[in-house]
């Protein structure tokens, strides 16, 4: 594990915690432009750092996150993520990118590839173009790949149907695009998985109505009955797993402009995630 | 050289006038061409002639002023009282004609002004756009429309292809010295409404920075095809204005526009998606060809 101080509750309200997130943004592989405030994706370190002092009170006093296999991320270059989701907020993603940057010898930021629709939802795009993530458009993904940073994608996508708490931490079948990125560019891939994320947030149904830019209105115990207040999630105990790297440009080098073949690695791939995920659960694949 | 520049008069003509007779080097020969009465008097290095480029008599100008090596068409009208076709017409239409002429009369080179607003502001947009970007901006603005189109008739124009360097500058947002352009009036008050959770990154341009570009694209010979020229200035709309001496309001959406039309001045009808979506573009493509660097 990295230099990460044992922090307490005042250390996050005086900002000793801000600034050492902030100086470790600005240690990190971003490149900021000649200006020197803000990346090309519209990263800024005093905007990251609120966010990311928030967040990492949320990693170590909410949801009390333990990173296992730490040491399977590349330290430099690049390295392509691929994660189970829980539905609604992002909150798994949030701790695997707070994990990355506090935890690793030499921070990294993340840039996860985010549903374009993000960008219509007050607040969220703002905090997303502040941290530093990506909106999945071709241009921006083959950016990534190409400036070599480390790149998270939850491959169950948008078009994965709404999870609900009768059917936790089901993996559906992943889409190919990340993959086909992954081969041309050469990228090793690290299977990721997220436990405790599902019960954060128990879905008990989703329902067809798009509100503010979100797809489904989810029902859980305790929204919308509550209010606003039903959008805190519960503070489940929270684990990443990271997987040993696995190369498959090494052997499929030319394979990334035929379709059959893809899917068969992401089928793979799916398998890999899922037992790990079993495995993590304990439940039986 | 021997350069023809339409719109002349008009706030970048003569700032890009003055540039360019100034500039060290080759001397260049201007001559200016422009609808309204022009004020400043021709000497033997500039020569002022009024004309319409909508009209047939425009084309005596290449007849009697001799060989004109690069035509710079800033002729353009955006007033917000003018009827959609008068708009299409004079923006439109004038930049198809001009570029008839130029091929016409040997003309080695066509340098239209056009806008990153072509691209659009969309949800999915790229964080930085590159010159290949399909032109998808909101064609139920006149203004933006006529821009497109023009900007498409100049990428696609072929009969001279080959002889003719056509070069298409999209600049971002320019905030001018003097005041005035679209920006302003949108951002007319100390209290610039902005809509609430949206703070997209944004770009925009200086007059010295747009005079340097067009400088770099008439020198450079072999300039051609479109150009994204931004500026210094990049960072979240709210640094923007507050970088420009004013204060951003976020206000709810229907607070800000209705429709379109800004609620605070008669004076600006546009796509205020503008405000919520990023249209920053990359400049890659002329640092490397024109040498334009803005930082």
């Amino acid at each position: 594990m990295g230099d990460m101080p044992d922090f307490k509750i005042k250390d996050f309200m005086n900002g000793t915690v801000k600034e050492f997130i902030a100086d470790r943004i600005r240690n990190s592989d971003v490149v900021f432009t000649d200006n020197g405030e803000y990346d090309e994706f519209g990263t800024e370190v005093e905007g990251a750092a609120d966010f990311f002092t928030f967040l990492t009170f949320m990693y170590k006093k909410y949801f009390r996150v333990d990173l296992h296999g730490l040491g399977n991320l590349p330290v430099e270059g690049p390295g392509l993520l691929v994660s189970n989701h829980a539905p609604i907020l992002p909150i798994d993603g949030m701790m695997i990118g707070t994990g990355i940057l506090i935890e690793m010898e030499k921070p990294r930021l993340i840039r996860a590839i985010v549903n374009r629709s993000i960008s219509d939802i007050p607040f969220f795009s703002t905090l997303m173009y502040r941290t530093g993530q990506v909106i999945g458009c071709d241009e921006n993904v083959r950016r990534v790949f190409e400036n070599g940073n480390l790149v998270l994608v939850f491959p169950t996508g948008a078009e994965g149907r709404p999870h609900s708490i009768f059917n936790k931490y089901h993996l559906d079948k992943f889409t190919l695009g990340f993959m086909e990125y992954a081969l041309r560019h050469r990228t090793p891939i690290i299977p990721t998985c997220v436990t405790g994320s599902e019960e954060a947030a128990m879905t008990l149904v989703g329902i067809d109505l798009p509100l503010a830019g979100f797809k489904h209105l989810p029902l859980t115990p305790i929204f919308p009955w509550l209010g606003p207040l039903g959008l805190v999630p519960f503070p489940s105990k929270f684990d990443i797993y990271f997987g040993e790297p696995i190369h498959y440009y090494k052997d499929h080098a030319g394979d990334a402009d035929n379709p059959e073949k893809v899917r068969e690695i992401v089928d793979d791939l799916h398998d890999r995630i899922k037992s790990m995920l079993d495995k993590a659960l304990g439940r039986e694949s | 050289m021997r350069v023809l520049i339409t719109g002349a008069s008009g706030y970048f003509g003569k700032l890009l006038v003055h540039a360019l007779r100034s500039d060290t080097g080759d001397k260049i020969d201007v001559i200016g061409v422009d609808v309204r009465e022009t004020h400043t008097r021709g000497d033997d290095t500039m020569k002022f002639v009024s004309g319409d480029t909508r009209k047939k008599r425009i084309e005596d100008l290449f007849k009697t002023e001799g060989k004109i090596d690069v035509v710079i068409h800033l002729a353009r009208d955006s007033s917000p009282d003018l009827s959609s076709d008068q708009s299409m017409m004079t923006n439109v239409y004038g930049t198809f004609h001009m570029l008839e002429l130029a091929e016409k009369y040997g003309v080695k080179k066509f340098i239209f002004p056009s806008s990153s607003i072509v691209y659009g502001a969309h949800m999915d947009n790229p964080a930085l756009i590159k010159e290949d970007h399909p032109l998808l901006g909101n064609r139920d603005v006149k203004t933006i429309r006529d821009r497109i189109e023009a900007d498409l008739i100049c990428q696609t124009y072929s009969p001279g292809a080959d002889k003719m360097n056509i070069v298409i500058l999209r600049t971002v947002p320019i905030w001018r010295t003097a005041g005035g352009g679209t920006l302003a009036r949108y951002m007319k008050g100390e209290l610039v409404p902005v809509f609430l959770g949206f703070d997209p990154m944004f770009q925009i341009i200086y007059d010295d920075e747009v005079i340097e570009a067009f400088r770099l694209a008439t020198r450079i010979e072999d300039a051609r095809g479109a150009y994204n020229i931004p500026g210094r200035i990049f960072m979240p709309l709210s640094k923007v204005i507050k970088h420009l001496g004013k204060k951003p309001l976020p206000l709810p959406e229907f607070l800000v526009h209705k429709k379109g039309q800004y609620r605070w001045s008669s004076q600006l009808r546009f796509d205020f998606n503008y405000l919520k979506y990023p249209f920053c573009v990359d400049g890659t493509k002329a640092k490397e060809e024109l040498g334009y660097n803005p930082s």
